[in-house]
């Protein structure tokens, strides 16, 4: 970004700089002083609702010959505004003079707080966000104490549920507004409003409830108690919760989230700030996903006595795998894995395999590819001026990357970064930005959600797409939609590709296609891996050069599976399953190990861009339950082997030893960092990655069902 | 109902008044709206999302606009709409009586329609006759001013016997056909062709 020319100015005395077309409020802030705001969100425009945010400002003026008026002492004379100002709204100008302490600006502000709270129903003991409620903290620091307001409140619906994952108090409401916002200007839906005015304003959508895939963002940025996250309500207070900072690994885009637990329970997941990824905002299988955390959870190993499951110790667990092992050569011996485990997982598992002598490993679910194009970031695709998405349904798999793609569409305007963070009053947002639906081409076989806001798309096989757009590109005419992106990519200056599953399962072909297009127009690609850490894991020798791959499982005596939802049915081998419930999956092993959801581990995962993300261990009581390193530990143990990775320290070296990366130093947002050869196989039908946005692992939960109704199943690409 | 299936004309005679692009045709809603109303007395849900859809909208957005007047409908109204001015000076003269005896008498209350389907009433805001307190308009045809007991049954005796009851003054701006008009039939704010262009060089 170029930097815009700078300007100074003084608040509360300070002299500050900031850039040209920074906001008051954004300068207040830079100075290291605080202003009280509710309407203002770093994502949102500013809209000046709330107007808590007033301050005294005044600017100097020139004389009509040019030089500065001056005052008596000879400095340049200040004119000030003849009213408090919303400092959100007003745009910083140089030798602008803003007041923040004086006694106007608290009368103003303490006044305004009054207003506020007229209304306000002041339920905090029996409020969910009592004790991280944005009012609550302002009102302490800015209000008056007392109120003197000796009317009827308003009384309005308590309870109403908007979605079943999001409920409404409509008392609660102070009107800021952020919530309609967010709905047009982050997903581009306009579903959400004001009905009615004044005192009798409320939120409400008549479309029959939010859409799904975005809604629960709105619970995160309400600045009071008004809209709530229907999974985690009434199950904690604020103060109570366990804050563990980490990374979502639902699906490769790897959002910053704080997971809040309560009593060792998993309660509620929030989005945190991360203007490199998902900036705010989480999809809502990422948010309202984690029940199945505590339903049924294993906590100790099973050894399966007389085909029944007992619980036992893991001394007994190893020693039953003792047993089982027993006589089995290395050559029949095969470890598989899910394909979301940690980079130091899977370090270990390499290390394990080639220590044992086996040739039969492999994770799963994984596209067996490699794009011989560079790279996209999220960032790049936000700020991309043509993006031509092909074969993916991106709002169901990688959801978040949809929303950075409606970014583009608004012309790819990212919000400043300060000292204090990311700008809270950009005024380069606004609200219904005009959308550049021409620099979207989107073909899916199916309608998908895309195809709505782009005005090039089609229904279309995505060989059939690559191939004719590739002959386009190539100085044929293939007509239609197809010769719209052709030239979409053609004529812009920094073109994005982005492929997804239905692409990406077709093997290397596909991708040698997509890769020329790409080469030929410039474009950066941004393809989807099948599961959360595909990227990083395609980087390890865990898939099977010469052994076996998931679909010959049934050719081996005995095998270590770790939380995989389908194997074979002809394996009847030794089979120790490692898994976080008893799955039909584990109910068919001989030894069941009690696994580590990734919301309990310590680890690194590298999200679709090559960014590797920190996991951090929430406070989550799981019994026994070990991470991958431990159960390979175990059956180390078990053939009388030492492994070589034992812990964290040794796979952080290992990692340090392979890509020159320090994975315990990283930044809070993730650092991209190449590395190096990717090591492809041959794919099976176990290697179809989920593609819908609710996971079969989070639809283990009751609670989850029956919030989405009916039978709910996990969409898997066919 | 589709209210708009069979009115091309007025719909492109809306639509040719804004600016042809996403957002120059979301100005059409209110007089789409309008139209709705004039036709049945208030807007039909249905109806709210026939106009989303033809302005390409939600019907949460549409919902919204009409909300915030209350001239708009969302409930079927008599075939006489009563608004009756509740603010200041209307209430110091008595507009509070007002509206009880018109309960009382109509035995309804707001949102409400009397049993053979002629009344409604409505509090509103000031309509700009404080001078001749308390008044009430009767649905756009005109005011009725300093409205007394008497007059009221003088009123609603006229209308149930299907008679005329000529309002004091007609609202200061009609509008027909989409246009403003002075009580003179003359259109408010001169026609836009009388008027001298802002645009430099262009007659
Ligand atoms: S519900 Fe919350 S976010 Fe929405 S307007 Fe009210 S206070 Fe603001
Ligand atoms: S987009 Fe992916 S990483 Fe982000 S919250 Fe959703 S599932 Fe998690
Ligand atoms: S008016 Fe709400 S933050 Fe400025
Ligand atoms: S107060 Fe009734 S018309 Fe003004």
């Amino acid at each position: 970004m170029t930097q815009p020319s700078s300007i100074t100015v003084i608040v509360d005395g300070r002299e500050v700089q900031v850039p040209a077309g920074t906001s008051a409020i954004d300068a207040v802030f830079q100075a290291g002083r605080d202003v009280p705001y509710f309407c203002s969100q770093q994502y949102l425009s500013p809209v000046g609702a709330c107007r808590m945010c007033l301050v005294e400002a005044g600017t100097p003026r020139k004389n009509p010959d040019g030089s500065w008026i001056l005052d008596e002492q000879g400095n340049k004379k200040i004119f000030y505004f003849p009213k408090p100002m919303a400092s959100c709204t007003l745009g910083a100008s140089d030798g602008m003079v803003i007041k923040t302490l004086s006694e106007g600006v608290k009368k103003a502000q303490a006044g305004m707080m009054e207003f506020t709270l007229i209304n306000h129903p002041l339920d905090c003991p029996t409020c969910d966000k009592g004790g991280a409620c944005e009012l609550q903290d302002r009102a302490f620091e800015y209000g008056y104490g007392v109120s003197r307001f000796q009317f009827d409140r308003r009384h309005a619906e308590k309870h109403y549920e908007l979605s079943e994952f999001v409920v409404l108090d409509q008392e609660r409401c102070i009107h800021c507004k952020r919530c309609v916002r967010y709905f047009e200007e982050v997903p581009n839906q306009e579903v959400l409003d004001f009905i009615e005015r004044g005192g009798h304003t409320f939120i409400d959508t008549i479309e029959g409830g939010l859409p799904s895939n975005f809604s629960g963002n709105i619970t995160d940025i309400c600045p009071v108690g008004a809209l709530l996250d229907n999974v985690a309500r009434f199950r904690g207070r604020n103060w109570e919760y366990d804050h563990t900072a980490t990374t979502c690994t639902a699906c490769s885009v790897g959002c910053s989230i704080t997971v809040d637990a309560r009593n060792g329970r998993l309660e509620r997941i929030v989005g945190r700030d991360n203007p490199e990824v998902n900036e705010q905002w989480l999809c809502d299988g990422g948010r309202f996903g984690h029940p199945y955390v505590d339903d049924g959870r294993l906590t100790q190993p099973l050894i399966k006595v007389n085909g029944q499951f007992r619980p036992a110790t893991w001394e007994e667990a190893i020693a039953a795998i003792r047993t089982g092992l027993d006589g089995v050569s290395a050559q029949q011996m095969g470890f598989f894995t899910r394909a979301d485990i940690t980079l130091e997982e899977g370090i270990a598992l390499e290390a394990f395999v080639k220590q044992v002598g086996t040739p039969n490993v492999d994770h799963a679910p994984r596209h067996g590819v490699v794009v011989n194009a560079p790279a996209a970031t999220l960032l790049d695709v936000a700020t991309a001026d043509a993006i031509v998405v092909i074969g993916a349904d991106l709002s169901e798999e990688a959801p978040v990357v949809d929303l950075r793609v409606q970014e583009m569409l608004k012309g790819g305007v990212l919000p400043l970064q300060y000292d204090f963070g990311t700008a809270i009053a950009d005024l380069r947002l606004t609200e219904r930005m005009h959308r550049y639906r021409e620099r979207l081409a989107v073909f899916y076989p199916t309608t998908t959600r895309m195809h709505g806001v782009a005005d090039i798309s089609a229904e279309m096989n995505s060989i059939q797409v690559l191939e004719h757009l590739s002959s386009v590109i190539s100085g044929q005419y293939a007509g239609g939609a197809i010769e719209e992106a052709a030239a979409l990519l053609k004529n812009a200056k920094k073109p994005v590709i982005i492929l997804g599953s239905d692409v990406l399962k077709g093997g290397q072909i596909g991708l040698d296609i997509a890769a020329h297009i790409a080469l030929s127009s410039n474009a950066k690609v941004l393809p989807i891996p099948a599961d959360s850490n595909g990227v990083g894991l395609s980087r390890l020798e865990i898939v099977p050069q010469q052994g076996a791959d998931l679909s010959l499982l049934g050719t081996l005596k005995a095998a270590l599976v770790s939380r995989l939802t389908s194997i074979p049915e002809d394996f009847s081998g030794f089979l120790v399953v490692h898994e976080t419930q008893l799955t039909e999956v584990a109910k068919r092993a001989h030894v069941v190990l009690p696994a580590l959801t990734n919301y309990e581990k310590r680890g690194t995962t590298v999200n679709l861009e090559g960014r590797l993300l920190k996991l951090e261990p929430a406070a989550i009581s799981s019994g026994e339950s070990a991470d991958l390193i431990t159960a390979l530990g175990a059956v180390a143990e078990a053939l009388s082997l030492k492994a070589p990775i034992r812990g964290q320290r040794s796979a952080q070296k290992a990692l340090k030893d392979r890509f020159g990366v320090d994975v315990a130093d990283l930044p809070a947002q993730g650092k991209i960092v190449d590395l190096g050869r990717q090591y492809n196989a041959r794919t099976s039908k176990y290697h179809r990655p989920e593609v819908g946005m609710w996971k079969e692992t989070m639809l283990r939960s009751e609670r989850l069902r029956e919030k989405l109704g009916g039978s709910f199943n996990a969409a898997v690409a066919d | 109902m589709r209210y708009f299936a069979d009115k091309q004309d007025v719909v492109q005679d809306i639509f040719s008044r804004y600016p042809d692009t996403e957002r120059g045709r979301r100005s059409a809603l209110m007089p789409l709206l309008r139209e709705v109303q004039n036709a049945f007395g208030y807007v039909p849900e249905e109806n709210i999302e026939e106009i989303a859809s033809l302005l390409g909208n939600t019907a949460t957005e549409v919902k919204s606009v009409m909300s915030f007047y209350s001239t708009y409908h969302t409930i079927p109204t008599g075939k006489h709409h009563l608004q009756v001015c509740a603010t200041l000076s209307c209430a110091i003269a008595g507009s509070d009586e007002l509206w009880d005896h018109l309960v009382d008498t109509l035995g309804i209350q707001q949102g409400e329609i009397t049993k053979d389907g002629l009344f409604s009433i409505q509090k509103v805001e000031c309509l700009g006759s404080c001078g001749t307190a308390p008044m009430l308009q009767i649905n756009d045809e005109g005011y009725h001013e300093c409205v007394s007991k008497k007059r009221i049954k003088l009123l609603l005796d006229q209308f149930r016997r299907g008679e005329p009851f000529n309002p004091d003054i007609l609202p200061p701006i009609p509008i027909h056909a989409g246009q403003q008009e002075l009580e003179n039939g003359l259109p408010a704010g001169g026609l836009a062709t009388t008027l001298p262009s802002l645009v430099e060089g262009e007659a």
